[in-house]
Formats: structure tokens, sequence, C-alpha cells
């Protein structure tokens, strides 16, 4: 499904699940020596973050042109790795405004119990003269 | 009350186009723009660009190295992306203490490149109440 095709207040659920396996590459990928990552068997919050964008775009076909322009997140536990984990994500603005489209969408990731772990906010914009 | 340092470390990294390779991987963000691809010259930035995400992380870094586990715990991060991320760059992040109360600690922070452009800025704050 594309981006236009979903209405406000479409939610998305899906499982996540990150392997220490996939911690250690991410601490690769993006420079981090801690070792307290690994050592804690917890999940850097930006990774959560990541695995939820990643999960979204499999599901939504995200435009090219698609600028993400804002991010929060919140961390209510630390993520425990090698957990199953449920994340529910829902678009919560798509506006067009000054020649763009503006789109955000709000996750929440909680485990097997319900209980809220993490959330976040993912803002993008798509410029109209280029979609 | 704990006192908090005024100014955190500062995070450096190089986005090399290694690094962004590897960041695609993990991931699984393949977008052609944060490649030497014509899509990258042809997109919204005009040239190959890093994850926004990628950048991002040193901001989390630069927390997690003063307050440990308790970043992962109960720590927020709030930021807003000015400008791309050209490929390659060097990066600095850096975290400037803003407000201290008994229920949290707040962190502006600024990421800049080698030409003092602002890649993004928000704040980070770190939870203190249960």
């Amino acid at each position: 499904m594309n981006l236009a095709d979903l209405n406000v207040g479409t939610t998305l659920d899906f499982k996540l699940h990150f392997s220490v396996e996939k911690i250690s590459k991410y601490l690769v990928a993006t420079g981090d020596g801690s070792d307290m990552w690994i050592r804690e068997s917890i999940v850097p919050p930006p990774l959560v973050s990541a695995g939820i964008l990643a999960e979204l775009m499999k599901q939504v076909k995200l435009p090219a042109n698609l600028m993400h322009t804002g991010q929060e997140q919140i961390a209510y536990s630390a993520v425990p790795a090698n957990s199953d984990l449920l994340a529910s994500v829902t678009l919560a603005q798509y506006s067009r405004r000054r020649g763009a489209i503006i789109a955000t969408f709000e996750a929440n990731l909680v485990d097997v119990t319900q209980v809220l772990l993490f959330r976040a906010k993912i803002s993008g914009l798509v410029p109209l003269e280029l979609s | 009350m704990e006192e908090y340092p005024d100014h955190l470390p500062t995070i450096t990294l190089l986005i090399s186009q290694a690094l962004v390779d590897k960041y695609s991987e993990v991931s699984e963000d393949h977008n052609p723009i944060h490649k030497d691809t014509k899509a990258a010259y042809e997109g919204p930035f005009g040239k190959p660009v890093a994850h926004g995400m990628l950048v991002l992380s040193t901001a989390s870094q630069i927390m997690a190295t003063t307050f440990g586990k308790r970043w992962a715990e109960k720590g927020s991060l709030k930021v807003r992306w000015k400008s791309p991320t050209a490929i390659p760059s060097n990066v600095w992040t850096s975290a400037q203490l803003k407000s201290v109360s008994e229920e949290q600690i707040k962190y502006e922070i600024e990421c800049k490149d080698n030409d003092d452009i602002l890649l993004f800025s928000g704040t980070a704050t770190l939870h203190l109440e249960d």
C-alpha cells in the first residue's frame, strides 16, 4: 500500500525482535563503541526507532522524495534484546501545507505483556513539486 | 540534588560511504539517495546523503556516554533535521545543559558538520521520576 492510501488514524501492527547480533551490527554501523548495550542486553533507542521505521517501510511504500524532518522518541523502560515486541504505528497527520505533504506517524512499542516500553513520533515532508 | 555537567563530551563521527552502507544493511533502508546514484542526484537533496537516523544516533550516544543505562530506561529525544548530511562528512554532536528540576534534566543538542552547517537540533531529556 502507498502512503496516500492511508487515512489519518489508520494503525498498523507488527512484531519486532532485536537480536544481540543486530545490535552489534548497529553499533559498528553507527561508530558506537559502548559495550553497555551488549553487556546489558538492551537495544539502543535509535535502533528501536530505526526498527519501527524499517517495518513501516515494509508495509507502506513511502514516496522516494520523502524527507525525514523530525523525530521524537521516549523510553519508558529499556527495550530488551532477544524479546518479542509489538509495535502499533498510527498515521497521525497527513496534510498539505506550503507546497508539501506533511505526514506524521506515531508508534507505541509494548512487550508481550502489553507493558509500554517506548514511543516514537516520525515526521516527514514530501515536496509537491517533486512528487 | 545531583550535579550535572554543563556540557557533555562531544561525539564526532566520520560519515563515510562505508559507514552509510553498513547502516543501510542494519536499518534495511536501501534508498538509493544514500549512495552515489543517479537517483540521489535527481532526488530531493540533489546529492547522496546519509540516513537521518544514522546521524541522530550520535545524540543518543552522547547521552548514553554520560548517563548509561538510565538513558535507555528514561530518556527522551526530540529533534528536527535542519540540513541533509553529505557523504562524506565529519559530524560533531554537542549537548549543553538547559534545565534541571526534580523531575528531569534537559540538554540542548546540536549536530554540525565540518562547515559548521547545523544538521539537526533538539532536546534530550532524562526523566528522573519513576
